[in-house]
């Protein structure tokens, strides 16, 4: 590094001025050193340098290390600059109108840091007396306690009340290690019409903290939404965490704030659901199983999206595992995860593929005497004398299924199925939920793949009736009748209306759903579109229980089988049907027929017929939503969701 | 790359680095373990840096000084170009100019600096028929060669490379030869400069640093809060240290930069002196060796090569350790090969194998 001084030089070659620079061309080497002969020497000063900086620095570290070593690990003892972790408080969500439908509330947990903990035994002792904890479980912690994780605080107990809380306050400085945390736990007002469309959150757990999305954003003991709203628009709600670090004290007492950085709360969200409507159809269900769902037919929102049996969202944590467990799988969103056969309410997708590919008219009539013969089988209308000659508004009011039957043969499957997807079915509809049913169109390739077989004639008929392999979910229904309501729109289904981000007080719309246009004229439309009128609004129609004062309602009643005909008639009398045999209830709407503003499917598992068990159903949302007087609802027996029942009510028949 | 050469390469110098970069690896793992990380984890990105590494160093050392040396120009030219474009158009980040992003691809033309000042100035202390030892006119091309790249650097402001640059081409200077007169004028300079930037130039961040480290306990949450730290964690660790990742310092948070800058801090607080020792020890290894392999040279153009590669080693880990054992003010400068950074690591080994490529031909005659 540095020139040797100017006397260890060799001065007789370098100092005087007048001699020849040097150059390579003296030829004499052993009179003139060589090139390299300064740097070796600089080299070897360097090397004396580098080795002494080196011993200095040996030396420095023994002075910190061993000669102060015992000064600075007291330092680092008391020295507890913490990081306290400020978890984001989730945003709110509210439905339609405004009112609050999750929201978040204080709660305090009781936490330890292993590694501040001084005596275990004392502690045990103490949290016993103070909180009621097992000593058992100190002990516990203690062992797993190790490494860097013992800086991190574990709770111990959620959700204190009160006075354990000031108990634990006051007491916290005699107990090292022991601190209580301000925790934002989730609150819903409404949770049981609101549950499935809300969800529910659960603590992360190891696996999905390791994932690369997650990680950094997520710490352990963070809560994730798992189902409905709360899992899809997660990262809209839960916000962005802040940390306070602070210097405290070994015991804990802090003494001064260093750095902060507040929490940034999550977006509220508006929802399109209607709360009102929501508790109509808890209470429309009653004790029974199935599901409601009411759309906006031109726009697409979902107003109300409710699915019986539901449950207690704030109870959650303490009934899951009875949940789980439940014969009428309660956690399951019938709405859009449920599948049922369509039945009549099928007929909508029939008629237009017929009218459409033009194998009938609006003056087309068939025969109905009551059955229909294909091959060695024999298929039934569901009245037994039959309906006599109808034409096709006549078929749909009356939903004779002989008509069908004869148009779904000349249609053929894979018109049929062409159709039925046109209107959205046997694909997810897109709504921003989790855990969507997408259904099913049945067709020869699918039944080739399934039993390896090819597709007979015979396996048209059923289908053409809504039977069959034929499945759909309480959603794509609605989307199905919404066609006709609209005239030809096949829209995306929304359930978020507007983000509003916090403190802000700007409200960011979501952009309008996607629709396409069904291939279908609009005069073909408008015929299907009188006869749905007519099921509701004509004598011998089958929805005449929603005929309402001042609204005109158009609708199709459908009522799927579950077993055969012949089975269900060996039981005798409809009442001595075992409840899991019996038909699904299937109703579809929209009203007011004029300009339809609410279009409405209801499903009630098992629950009946469609006109006589879930019509009644649709008629006390559309009176809620339309602010009609409510008409009694009508007296059933006990559904399956009822405390087992001694003896039957008084039921209303056909 | 014949099979002499492959035999030639110094193993006891790759050994050293190895292990050093090895333990480096391992205290990355305890010192990134609090962090909240994306991505991979750190300890196994600086894995593949130091196998990365280690393939530079090879492909460098197979080049060879002679055709890097006869690019030395050009490099300069073009390393003093990306610097004045970084200046116009680099990426901002830690409230610097220091990236260069060409498509996707992004680099620090500070690093690429570092090598070719090594290389032009040996290079153009080979190339001139000058007498020995320089005076100070005579150094007026070198010292220029150094001021240029220094006052670029020193504007993004990067001052722990700037203070690099300098400390490096200077070592090649006074190593070279240099009157003894001309060395006085030149300390007389530096400390008017010293006196001038200090009013003039450091910026107050700076500046509060210096005070700071001079007089520690006037602000110790302020900005020598940083240095009280890591003193107290080196301190701590004592003689055995507290174990792998059982440092309260390091693994609480406090100590920032704890696994680039503040490294070596988390090594001596989990291993103690016995650890930090070790570490010193290698460093000093790999540093010594590179001179002795210096002087056993065979030509002027190496042995230049060499003393400028290892002085791009032994500054950084010299101002380093002194930083975090609190004799020198911080000036964000990594550790080598024992702090997390891969454009630092890749740039030291590049010169591991400059240094290398002058050995693999000792036994070569190119002339």
């Amino acid at each position: 590094m540095f020139r040797l001084s100017g006397k260890n030089k060799p001065s007789r070659h370098w100092s005087q001025k007048s001699s020849l620079a040097y150059s390579n061309i003296t030829p004499n080497k052993l009179y003139q050193p060589s090139e390299n002969y300064y740097t070796k020497r600089a080299l070897v000063a360097a090397g004396i340098f580098i080795g002494l900086v080196f011993i200095i620095l040996l030396g420095r570290l023994w002075f910190l290390q061993l000669l102060q070593g015992e000064a600075f690990r007291f330092r680092s003892e008391n020295n507890r600059i913490r990081t306290l972790d400020l978890p984001p408080p989730r945003g709110i969500i509210f439905d339609a109108k405004g009112r609050i439908l999750a929201d978040n509330q204080a709660s305090f947990s009781l936490a330890l840091i292993p590694e501040d903990v001084r005596d275990w035994e004392l502690l045990a002792r103490r949290l016993h007396t103070l909180a009621g904890i097992n000593p058992e479980e100190i002990t516990e912690l203690q062992r797993l306690a190790k490494g860097a994780s013992a800086f991190k605080p574990v709770r111990l107990r959620s959700n204190l009340d009160y006075t354990a809380m000031l108990l634990l306050e006051t007491f916290r400085y005699e107990l090292p290690g022991v601190t209580v945390l301000t925790e934002h736990r989730r609150n819903y007002p409404e949770n049981e019409a609101m549950c499935h469309a809300i969800g529910y959150l659960a603590e992360i757990n190891a696996q999905e903290l390791q994932e690369p999305s997650r990680r950094g954003v997520y710490r352990q003991g963070d809560y994730l939404g798992r189902d409905g709203i709360e899992r899809s628009w997660e990262e809209v709600l839960r916000g962005t965490r802040g940390y306070r670090q602070v210097e405290r004290e070994a015991n804990g007492r802090e003494l001064g704030l260093i750095d902060e950085q507040p929490a940034l709360p999550g977006n509220n969200i508006i929802l399109t659901l209607d709360l009102d409507l929501q508790k109509a159809a808890a209470r429309a269900m009653g004790d029974e199983v199935g599901a409601v769902v009411a759309m906006n037919p031109q726009t697409g929102e979902i107003l109300c999206l409710y699915s019986s049996p539901s449950y207690n969202l704030n109870q959650f944590g303490a009934i899951w595992q009875d949940l789980l467990r439940n014969e009428y799988h309660p956690l399951k969103n019938r709405a859009i995860n449920g599948i049922y056969p369509p039945g009549s309410t099928y007929k909508i997708v029939m008629a237009a593929a017929g009218l459409a590919e033009k194998e009938v008219d609006a003056n087309t009539t068939f025969h109905c005497s009551g059955e229909f013969t294909f091959g060695n089988h024999t298929f039934r209308c569901w009245r037994r004398g039959g309906h006599g000659s109808l034409n096709l508004r006549q078929a749909l009011k009356y939903s004779c299924d002989v008509y069908f039957y004869r148009l779904g043969l000349k249609l053929g499957v894979e018109r049929i199925a062409k159709y039925a997807r046109a209107f959205g079915l046997g694909d997810a509809t897109g709504i921003a939920l989790p855990h969507e049913a997408q259904g099913l169109v049945p067709d020869p390739a699918w039944k080739m793949r399934r039993d390896g077989e090819p597709w007979l004639e015979g396996d048209t008929v059923p289908l053409a009736i809504g039977q069959g392999a034929n499945v759909t979910t309480p959603l794509q229904l609605v989307r199905m009748v919404s066609v006709i309501a609209s005239k030809g729109l096949v829209v995306t289904p929304t359930i978020i209306k507007a983000v509003v981000p916090p403190g802000s007080g700007e409200v960011i719309a979501e952009p309008p759903a996607l629709a396409y246009r069904i291939p279908v004229s609009s005069e073909h439309l408008e015929l299907i579109h009188r006869g749905l009128v007519a099921v509701v609004n004509e004598p011998g129609g089958t929805a005449g229980r929603v005929r309402l004062p001042g609204v005109t309602v158009a609708a199709k009643t459908g009522t799927s089988q579950v077993v055969s005909l012949t089975r269900a008639r060996s039981y005798g009398s409809k009442a001595n049907i075992p409840w899991k045999y019996r038909d699904h209830a299937i109703f579809v709407c929209y009203a007011p027929a004029e300009d339809p503003s609410i279009a409405i499917s209801v499903v009630m598992e098992h629950g009946g017929g469609g006109g006589s068990d879930a019509a009644p159903v649709a008629r006390h949302i559309l009176e809620t939503y339309f602010g009609l007087p409510p008409s009694p609802l009508p007296l059933r027996r006990p559904g399956p969701l009822a405390a087992p029942a001694s003896g039957l009510t008084e039921r209303q028949h056909e | 790359m014949n099979r002499r050469m492959l035999l030639g390469f110094d193993w006891p110098l790759i050994v050293m680095i190895l292990l050093l970069g090895i333990m480096g690896i391992v205290n990355i793992y305890s010192a990134s373990h609090s962090l909240e990380q994306s991505g991979a984890p750190l300890h196994i990105k600086q894995t593949y840096w130091l196998i990365l590494g280690f393939l530079t160093m090879f492909i460098v050392a197979w080049i060879g000084p002679q055709r890097l040396c006869a690019m030395a120009y050009p490099l300069f030219a073009g390393a003093v170009l990306s610097l004045g474009a970084v200046l116009l158009f680099g990426r901002v980040a830690n409230n610097a100019r220091r990236w260069l992003t060409l498509g996707s691809f992004s680099f620090q033309p500070s690093e690429m600096m570092r090598i070719a000042v090594v290389l032009i100035l040996a290079y153009y202390f080979t190339r001139r028929d000058q007498a020995f030892p320089y005076s100070l006119p005579q150094l007026a091309v070198p010292l220029g060669m150094i001021a240029v790249p220094c006052a670029l650097i020193f504007k993004q402001p990067d001052l722990g490379t700037t203070i690099l640059i300098f400390l490096v081409g200077m070592s090649i200077i006074m190593v070279n030869g240099v009157r003894l007169i001309s060395i006085l004028c030149m300390a007389g300079l530096a400390l008017g400069g010293t006196a001038f930037s200090w009013f003039y130039v450091i910026k107050g961040y700076h500046r509060e640093r210096i005070i700071s480290f001079l007089f520690p306990d006037k602000d110790p949450l302020g900005s020598a809060y940083n240095q009280i730290q890591s003193q107290i964690a080196v301190g701590s660790g004592q003689f055995t240290g507290k174990g792998f990742m059982a440092g309260t310092q390091g693994q609480l948070n406090f100590l920032p930069e704890h696994h680039t800058d503040f490294a070596f801090s988390v090594l001596a607080e989990e291993w103690g002196f016995v650890g930090a020792a070790v570490t010193i020890l290698l460093l000093a290894g790999i540093i010594l060796r590179s001179l002795l392999l210096a002087y056993r040279a065979k030509d002027h153009l190496g042995m230049l090569i060499i003393v400028g590669c290892t002085a791009l080693l032994f500054w950084p880990a010299i101002i380093n350790m002194a930083m975090v054992t609190g004799m020198f003010p911080v000036t964000g400068m990594p550790l080598p090969f024992i702090s997390y950074g891969g454009s630092a690591l890749l740039t030291n080994m590049a010169a591991v194998g400059l240094i290398q490529g002058v050995v693999i031909r000792r036994y070569v005659f190119s002339k």
